[in-house]
Parts: structure tokens; C-alpha cells; sequence
């Protein structure tokens, strides 16, 4: 199941800052790991990838470095800086306290909001 | 994934193009685009790079870019977010330039507008200021033709005396002559002084001439199209000039006990200043009050040294109150406001947003700025002279002046000001805490520069008329104590005796006081009298400066008798309280 356009910009910014927590990607490889980790759910548009990437970069959230490759070429990693981390827990708690409150409005939370 | 294998010329010709195509609509600096293109190359090759067949890796391809979408879109996209990458330092640089730029459009833009417009000319002022001026009267009853031939064969000091220093140190003792009778004691300055007077023989008969004549018709005549500003002016200097020349020859005549040729010089000037007493421009005003101090100076001379008779004094006091049955004029501002009104419809557009904007017309541009050359109004040199505030207000003043609407409205509370400050006495004035005020200044001069070029300064100098009625009702006074003296061989304890023997029509006022009379006292042989002048304190009859009405010379008193020996005193030695 693929997920509307509009609901994945609010949510892509944490992917790919929780991804990038865990070690630094290349863009081809982030593309993929969104995807693997998300069960398939979640699939960042190609042509979204890389201006995600470089807006990120922009608010100093990832850092991207060029390395050279055994062939010759470049590839640039990217990753997480310390300020990238702290906006990371906060959303988190952010899509956390979103999560309930969808949960609860669609009923899967187990639980009655009480009338007030 | 092993992308190790590959290369970008490996990767099939339509990806190539789509990443060329990304790249070359980017549209950015070569650097940024060839990292984003070495990426996306990148990005192709590992996504390729599981597929041996190129069958197979067309398919793939394609299908990577139907995902990556519109080349152009994501061209701009990727744009963009590289501008965000920038440091800070590079975006308010490009911020800085890009505001710069819209700045100069809209200068551009504004300039353009400001310099669209013209005036809407619609009323002749020129017309109703000689119709303001003087009733038409018939040409044998006026004095023009004389006073025409008396300027043409004027001879000026400075065609006599060519040292500038010189010529100020003979005005000083020339000024001294009229106004204390005073005998010069450097002959040269005797001998430049008569050689002067000679040498100007034939014009002062025709101002003699000219002051017989009851009227002096000259209508102001533009110099162009009609306008005001900048109206050619009669020549008062010479006025001025020739009213001197006439109180030396009165003050020599005095001398030579010829007192009935001196008092005829002397009425010459009184006629010729009653010939100014209408005309409506500021500066001819001041000449008007300037050649009845002349003319009251030496009417004093004469009624010191010239043993006048009670007849002699009768027939001076018929003729001064002929020449001002209504006293002294007050300063007129009529013309002034023409002066103003025809400046305004010639400046400024009308209607549009605040009633119109001032443009830069001949006029504006030889009043404010000598510099200004409109041929050279280019955006550069308004650039260059904005590193110059005030020479760039000076040269552009249309750029950042108020609006026609405003501009009326500052102007009729200045013009509505000076009406109330006209009326006032130096007391009233002073009472007000006018003293220091100039109106016009406390305007910012970036917005009103218009007013600053087309509005006189009063600056205190509509007082003059009234401190000129003081001097008039003084020397009315001195008359009266002169008959006075003539009949009892003594002077009055009181000036109520003059008025109530019928020797005085009233007590007169001295303007510096709220409403006392000047002060008198009998001294036995001789009398003081005078005004408290501009400290608005009596300081017993002591003069500390040669005009102590003067706006910035405050202390001491105005005495008008005794003179000519007046022992004027040291100002060093006032007291400091004063």
C-alpha cells in the first residue's frame, strides 16, 4: 500500500533522519533502506530524495561528504549531525502524540475518550 | 550492489540524457550541478548495476525516471534547495544585491513618475500683484521717468574705490554721519565721500526730481512667462544709496547753518521711502524701513544743531504727518503669498495622489541648487550624489518633497503665523518666547525645500515696523519738546504736559514695554529720552551698542536724545547680568 503524497512529506523528514541515525547513507541506498524498513509502506519518490536531502542539509539537520570510491569516482554519504538528532527526538515524540490521537479517533487505542 | 564495475558511459543513453537534462535546466552555479549530476549518475548505477542485460537496464531506467518525474520540475526543485545550502553569509549578500536591485527598479520607477508630470498653469498672479500694488494713476503724476534717469547715472563706491575692505570702512563712517552727525576724522574717507556725492550730482537731482511727484508707478515685469519667482527688482540699492547721499548733503547743510536746504534734503528722502510704502515683495520693504531711519536720524540732526523755529516745527510736523497719516506701514505679506501661489501651480502637478508632486522645473533647479544641470539627471549621478544626503536633497528635491496638498497646508500656517506675528509688538513677541523662532527652519528641508526657496524668513523683522513707529512718535516728540523749549525756555517735567498743552496728538509708546510710553526725563538745559530696548529692562539711558534693537544685541537702551555726543558705552563693561 502506497501512502498519499501529502501524508508522506509531513512524515519523510523523520524516515530519513531515523535512518540516517543509525549510520551514513548514500542517496540510493536511503531509498532503498526507506523502503525495506517501512515494509514497503513507505517509499520516498525519487524525484522527492534528493531535494529532501539537500532541504535537510539546508536547515543543518544531515551533513552530506563526498568519498572516493575504489573506481575512481565519488559518492556523497550522508550523515545525522547533533543538531539533526535533537529535532529527531522531538518530532519523534511529535508523530508519537500524533499516532495516539489518530488511534484513539479511529478507535484502535483500546479505549473510550471519556465524554467532558 | 556492487557499482565498482560501472561507469556513467555505461548507463543507457536515455538515462544520460534525463540526468543532462536536469542538469543543464538546474540552472546553477557548474559546481553545485556537476556534484548533483555525479549523484544521480550514482543513484542510476546502483540501481542498474543488478541487471546484466541491457535489455533490461532500458526497462529499468526508464522506469527510474517515470519515478524520479518531470526533469523540469525536479531541475527546480533541486534549485531550490541548493539555494537553502548556502551559508549565511552568501544568502544576505544575495539578499542584500536582489533589495538593491528592486530598490533601483523602484527608483527607477519613481523617478520616472516624479519627472512625468507638468504644471498646470491657470492664473496670472503677476497681474494681480500689480493690480494689489498701486491704483492706476495718470503718467504726469509719476516719478518713474526721474527715478529712471536717477539709476542710469548712478555712480556706485565701488566704481570710486576699487578695495572692497576700503569701501566697507567708508559705508561704516558714511552710516556714521547719518546717524550721529558725526564729522569724519580720516580725510581720506572725507575725500572718497565727497568725490561720491560729486560724482553723483546728476543722479541725485533726478531723485530730487522724482521725490517731488506724488506717486512712483513701476509694475513688476517678469522675466519670464509671466512668473514670479525671481521678479527683476527696482534698484532699491540705489534708493538706499541715493537717501544717504541725501542725508550727508543734509547733514552738511545742517553745518553750514543752512537749515532750510537741510531739511529739504531731508524730506527728499522721506518723499522717495513714501514711494516704496505699497510696493508688495518683502526685500523692497526692508529698503522702505531702511530709508525712513535715514530720514528720522536726520530730521534729529536737524532738530539739534538747527535752532528751528515753532513755524519751522510746525510745517515738519504737517509734512511727516501727511507722509504717515496711518504711521508706519506693517510688513505686507500679500505679494510674498502671490510669490508663493504662482511658485506652486509652476512646481508642482496637479491632482493625483496628494493633490500632485513637485517636478524639477528651471525655477526649482536655479533656486536650490547652482550645481544642478538636468541634462545630467542620470540614475548613476543620483546614485552618486545619495552618498551626499544634503547635496542629494539639494539636487533632486522633487524625490523626497511633501505633495502639493501638504505643501499648501504647511504654507497657509506659516503665511497664518507671520500674520499674527506682524501684529504683535517686540514685548508681545518677546512675551510669546518668539524670539528665537524661525518658522520656516522647523520644517524638515528634505520635505518643504519648496517652501524654503519660495517663503521669506520673517525672523523677527516684522518687528521692524514697530520699533520704526517708536522711532517716528520719538522724534514727533523731540519736536514738540523742541517748540516746547522755543515757547518757556525750559522742558516739560512730563511728556503729559506736551499732550495736554496740545504740543503732543498722544503720549508716544515704546513698543518694548507692554503699554508705557517712552521714557523721559528733564534734565534741566537738555532731556533724555528713550526706549528700554531689547533687555526690557531701563537701564537709566545708556546706549551699549549703535543699534540696540537689533535681534541680537540686547542690552542697554534705544536713546534717541540726546545724540550725536552720546557717549556710547563699552558693552564689555555691562553688567554681566544683562
Amino acid at each position: 500500500m502506497k501512502i498519499e503524497r501529502e501524508l508522506l512529506k509531513g512524515v519523510a523528514p523523520v524516515v530519513v533522519l531515523e535512518i540516517l541515525s543509525q549510520g551514513s547513507m548514500y542517496g540510493y541506498e536511503l531509498s532503498k533502506a526507506v523502503t525495506q524498513r517501512s515494509g514497503d509502506i513507505l517509499s520516498l519518490g525519487r524525484g522527492t530524495l534528493y531535494p529532501l536531502l539537500y532541504n535537510l542539509e539546508s536547515k543543518g539537520w544531515i551533513e552530506g561528504n563526498w568519498q572516493d570510491q575504489e573506481n575512481g569516482r565519488k559518492r556523497r554519504y550522508y550523515e545525522i549531525t547533533d543538531k539533526g538528532r535533537g529535532h529527531l527526538v522531538a518530532s519523534k515524540q511529535q508523530w508519537q502524540q500524533l499516532q495516539e490521537g489518530v488511534n484513539l479517533v479511529f478507535g484502535l487505542a483500546g479505549r473510550v475518550v471519556p465524554n467532558t | 550492489m556492487d557499482s565498482n564495475q560501472h561507469h556513467p558511459d555505461e548507463l543507457p543513453i536515455i538515462a544520460k540524457q534525463y540526468i543532462d537534462s536536469i542538469i543543464s535546466k538546474m540552472k546553477y552555479r557548474d559546481k553545485i550541478r556537476l556534484e548533483v549530476k555525479e549523484e544521480l549518475e550514482n543513484h542510476f548505477i546502483d540501481a542498474l548495476s543488478d541487471y546484466i542485460s541491457q535489455k533490461d537496464k532500458d526497462m529499468l531506467a526508464e522506469e527510474l525516471i517515470n519515478e524520479f518525474g518531470d526533469s523540469h520540475q525536479l531541475a527546480q526543485l533541486i534549485r531550490r534547495s541548493k539555494k537553502r545550502c548556502r551559508p549565511w553569509w552568501k544568502k544576505s549578500l544575495i539578499h542584500s544585491f536582489q533589495a538593491f536591485g528592486i530598490f533601483i527598479i523602484l527608483l527607477y520607477t519613481y523617478v520616472a513618475w516624479l519627472n512625468s508630470g507638468t504644471p498646470t498653469i491657470t492664473h496670472d498672479y503677476l497681474a494681480q500683484m500689480n493690480q494689489l500694488m498701486t491704483p492706476a494713476i495718470e503718467s504726469n503724476n509719476n516719478a518713474k521717468q526721474y527715478y529712471d534717469k536717477a539709476f542710469s547715472t548712478y555712480v556706485g563706491l565701488d566704481d570710486i574705490i576699487k578695495d572692497s575692505l576700503k569701501i566697507n570702512a567708508v559705508r561704516n563712517t558714511i552710516n556714521k554721519i547719518i546717524r550721529f552727525n558725526y564729522e569724519p576724522s580720516n580725510i581720506e574717507h572725507k575725500k572718497l565721500i565727497e568725490q561720491w556725492i560729486a560724482a553723483n550730482e546728476d543722479s541725485y537731482l533726478h531723485f530730487k526730481q522724482a521725490s517731488k511727484y506724488p506717486f512712483y508707478d513701476q509694475p513688476y515685469i517678469a522675466r519670464q512667462n509671466n512668473s514670479l519667482y525671481d521678479l527683476p527688482l527696482i534698484d532699491l540699492y540705489i534708493f538706499r544709496n541715493l537717501s544717504k547721499i541725501a542725508s550727508i548733503k543734509a547733514h552738511d547743510s545742517i553745518k553750514n547753518n543752512q537749515y532750510s536746504q537741510g531739511q529739504q534734503h531731508c524730506f527728499i528722502i522721506a518723499n522717495s521711502a513714501n514711494h516704496l510704502k505699497n510696493r508688495l515683495l518683502f526685500v523692497e520693504q526692508l529698503v522702505y524701513s531702511g530709508m525712513n531711519n535715514y530720514f528720522l536720524s536726520t530730521l534729529i540732526s536737524l532738530a539739534k544743531h538747527g535752532n528751528l523755529s515753532n513755524e519751522q516745527i510746525d510745517e515738519i510736523i504737517l509734512k511727516i504727518n501727511s507722509l504717515y497719516p496711518n504711521g508706519i506701514n506693517k510688513i505686507n505679506l500679500e505679494g510674498e503669498r502671490l510669490i508663493f501661489l504662482d511658485g506652486l501651480q509652476r512646481n508642482f502637478t496637479k491632482g493625483g495622489p496628494n493633490g500632485g508632486h513637485l517636478i524639477n522645473t528651471n525655477d526649482l533647479e536655479k533656486s536650490l541648487s547652482p550645481y544642478f544641470d538636468s541634462k545630467s539627471r542620470s540614475i548613476d549621478s543620483i546614485l552618486a550624489t545619495m552618498l551626499f544626503p544634503r547635496e542629494f536633497m539639494r539636487s533632486y528635491p522633487h524625490l523626497l518633497h511633501a505633495g502639493r496638498n501638504e505643501t499648501i497646508k504647511k504654507a497657509d500656517i506659516i503665511f497664518e503665523q507671520y500674520e499674527e506675528y506682524i501684529k504683535l509688538s517686540p514685548y508681545e513677541y518677546h512675551k510669546k518666547n518668539l524670539d528665537d523662532i524661525d518658522l520656516l527652519f522647523q520644517l524638515p528641508f528634505h520635505r518643504f525645500q519648496f517652501l524654503y526657496s519660495y517663503i521669506p524668513t520673517l525672523s523677527g523683522a516684522s518687528l521692524i515696523p514697530h520699533r520704526q513707529e517708536a522711532f517716528l512718535e520719538a522724534t514727533l516728540t523731540i519736536l514738540a519738546l523742541k517748540k516746547w523749549h522755543n515757547t518757556y525756555d525750559s522742558y516739560p517735567n512730563t511728556l503729559n504736559e506736551l499732550v495736554l498743552k496740545g504740543y503732543l496728538k498722544k503720549l508716544p509708546k515704546d513698543p518694548y514695554t507692554a503699554n508705557d510710553s517712552l521714557k523721559y526725563r528733564n534734565h534741566g538745559n537738555d532731556f533724555i529720552l528713550y526706549s528700554i530696548g531689547g533687555d526690557f529692562e531701563d537701564d537709566g539711558g545708556i546706549q551699549y551698542t549703535n543699534d540696540p534693537w537689533a535681534r541680537f544685541y540686547k542690552d542697554g537702551d534705544r536713546v534717541f536724545w540726546p545724540t550725536g555726543n552720546l557717549k556710547v558705552a563699552d558693552r564689555s563693561q555691562s553688567s554681566p547680568n544683562k
